[in-house]
């Protein structure tokens, strides 16, 4: 349980579970998985059965408390998570990301600390660096874009 | 599944990925282990979630321990009967039962023995039951089990994974009225649940059920996505086509009962708005849209008719995507400048009262959806810029720009040129 209780936080967190709902998420996820009928086969397979769990029971949640469902096409985050992050607990494309982060520098590298690390808005973000809202988006569009483009390169080269 | 979609999921796995690796997001998680441990272990642990997604079936050698709500019911017939569809039935005829004054339905004063079920006399004979004549207590084991039974059903409603268009616009609307509608008249009501309980009995004998009941099965089971409810839903045609409404009959269609395709077809070929005292059916979206996102050219007059008659209604939005698959791309745009530019109007008039933020929301959403329809994703929705916080203000262009971006770059495909238009509409 301990190889996967992180890998399951993060998918659940990845489709818009709130941090504060999460671990119990993870909590149900696991009780609802050792309920079931499953045999152990490997690791991979494992981990795709908790996902399907964690997902129906976050929707259910959602459902429950009448909140919109994720915005996310389910079938393409469940895609993107097992081509991406699915090998190894998700190392490799953190290890990846880290990598690319290195070499965004100066203003962007400051955006992306303030809205991620610090958890800002745009708003907020504007003022602490003299910009404008749109500046902000613009700089944070773009480091995205070349964060993106680095660390699936890297995962496929 | 589009690339749209996939490059939205991989945008999102990075910026997941951005706060795990610059906020700490996963760092303090903490062990769970010995908490599902100590839950598993103990004995009033929660029961096992009977819609938990079923193991891949190359892993699952044992058949599965009969889920609680299988076990609740001891009744012979099909287990699958949602209790909510019960309660909604139930409803329907609780005038019967203790609102004869109710001029609705004294018409039906009539209605079969059967209506009220032989669960009624059992009720009469089990002093834990409670008869018509006094009202029950709330508090009573019985009310108490019917409720957690009804609300597990109604938890399996909400599990209904939605499978394709535009049935799922329609049972989004069905399930979210007998789900609110049934559970909180029996909350409000507990008089009533004797009856819940005997329009399980009457609907396990369909056969005997009236019509205006048997509609109401037909439309519960219409969410139901097991192959029993498939299944029954083609023998109830057989016995009376008349209880399905156009809805049904297309969400059947959608999951390709081929005399259901055929009869959505002939629909098609027979409705004509146009013609004198030809009424317009507030589900005719359904068939209409069925046969647009299939190329059939003769949504075309229904469609158009429905864009005239609701113009201020959000199903001639969607009637205007249905209009777009059929080739009239001008007519869609039309429609979302239209709603784009009363937006604008809206936020450009001032500051806006709580009444009128809902409203924009609204709007909002429901463009959202009708762009998620015409790209033909399933279960798509708009996703706002990360730092909307979900409150239209004038002055804040921001979301609505993205709206009127997006449903731009639909046509176009140009996200670069589009983002440069946005930036530039922003700045001004």
């Amino acid at each position: 349980m301990r190889e996967h209780q992180g890998p399951v936080r993060s998918f659940l967190r990845y489709l818009g579970c709130p941090r504060s709902e999460a671990d119990d998420q993870v909590q149900e996820t696991f009780l609802t998985f050792l309920d079931a009928t499953f045999v152990l086969r490997d690791e991979r397979s494992t981990a795709r059965y908790l996902r399907s769990i964690a997902r129906h029971r976050f929707l259910k949640s959602l459902r429950r408390l009448d909140r919109e469902p994720p915005s996310l096409d389910l079938e393409a985050a469940e895609d993107a998570w097992r081509d991406l992050r699915e090998d190894d607990s998700g190392r490799p494309y953190m290890d990846a990301l880290l990598k690319c982060l290195e070499g965004i520098r100066g203003r962007a590298r400051q955006a992306l600390d303030l809205r991620y690390g610090g958890g800002l808005g745009r708003t907020d973000i504007a003022t602490k660096m003299a910009l404008s809202e749109s500046g902000v988006h613009s700089i944070l569009v773009r480091a995205r874009r070349r964060l993106r483009e680095c660390v699936e390169g890297r995962l496929q080269g | 599944m589009t690339d749209s979609n996939q490059d939205r999921s991989r945008q999102r796995l990075l910026e997941h990925a951005l706060y795990e690796a610059l906020g700490g997001d996963a760092q303090d998680a903490p062990d769970l282990a010995s908490k599902v441990r100590a839950a598993w272990e103990s004995e009033d642990r929660a029961p096992s979630d009977p819609d938990a997604p079923a193991p891949p079936a190359a892993q699952a050698p044992a058949p599965s321990a009969p889920t609680p709500s299988a076990q609740a019911s001891s009744t012979p017939g099909p287990r699958w009967i949602p209790w909510a569809a019960a309660a909604a039935i139930a409803l329907t005829g609780t005038s019967f039962w203790w609102g004869q004054d109710d001029p609705d339905t004294a018409d039906i004063a009539d209605a079969p023995e059967v209506a009220r079920g032989p669960a009624a006399s059992d009720a009469a004979a089990d002093p834990t039951l409670v008869s018509s004549d006094s009202d029950p207590d709330a508090s009573s084991p019985l009310t108490a089990e019917l409720i957690a039974r009804a609300e597990t059903v109604a938890q399996q409603l909400d599990e209904i994974s939605f499978e394709g268009m535009p049935a799922e616009f329609v049972r989004e609307m069905i399930e979210k009225t007998y789900r609110e509608g049934a559970l909180a008249e029996l909350r409000r009501t507990p008089r009533i649940w004797p009856s819940v309980q005997a329009s399980v009995d009457g609907l396990l004998e369909p056969k005997r059920m009236p019509l205006y009941a048997r509609r109401d099965l037909v439309q519960a089971l219409a969410l139901d996505p097991s192959e029993a409810a498939f299944k029954s839903l083609r023998s109830l045609w057989i016995e009376q086509p008349e209880a399905f409404s156009i809805e049904a009959v297309v969400a059947m269609a959608e999951r390709g009962a081929f005399e259901f395709e055929r009869e959505v077809d002939a629909w098609l070929g027979s409705f004509r708005p146009e013609a004198p005292g030809e009424s317009l059916p507030g589900d005719a979206l359904s068939g209409a849209l069925y046969g647009a996102l299939r190329g059939d050219e003769r949504a075309l007059p229904i469609l158009k008719a429905m864009v005239k008659a609701n113009l201020a209604d959000d199903r001639a939005l969607l009637a205007s995507v249905g209009l777009a698959r059929l080739g009239r791309r001008a007519d869609w745009l039309d429609r979302v400048e239209s709603d784009v530019a009363t937006l604008r109007a809206q936020l450009d008039a001032g500051p806006l009262s709580s009444r009128e933020q809902d409203e924009v929301a609204r709007r909002i959403d429901a463009l959202s959806y009708a762009m998620a329809l015409y790209e033909g994703m399933r279960m798509e929705r708009f996703e706002p810029t990360d730092e909307w916080d979900g409150v239209p203000r004038a002055g804040d262009p921001g979301h609505w720009l993205d709206v009127y971006g997006a449903a731009r770059a639909v046509e176009t495909r140009d996200r670069a040129a589009l983002s440069a238009e946005l930036e530039a509409l922003v700045d001004r």
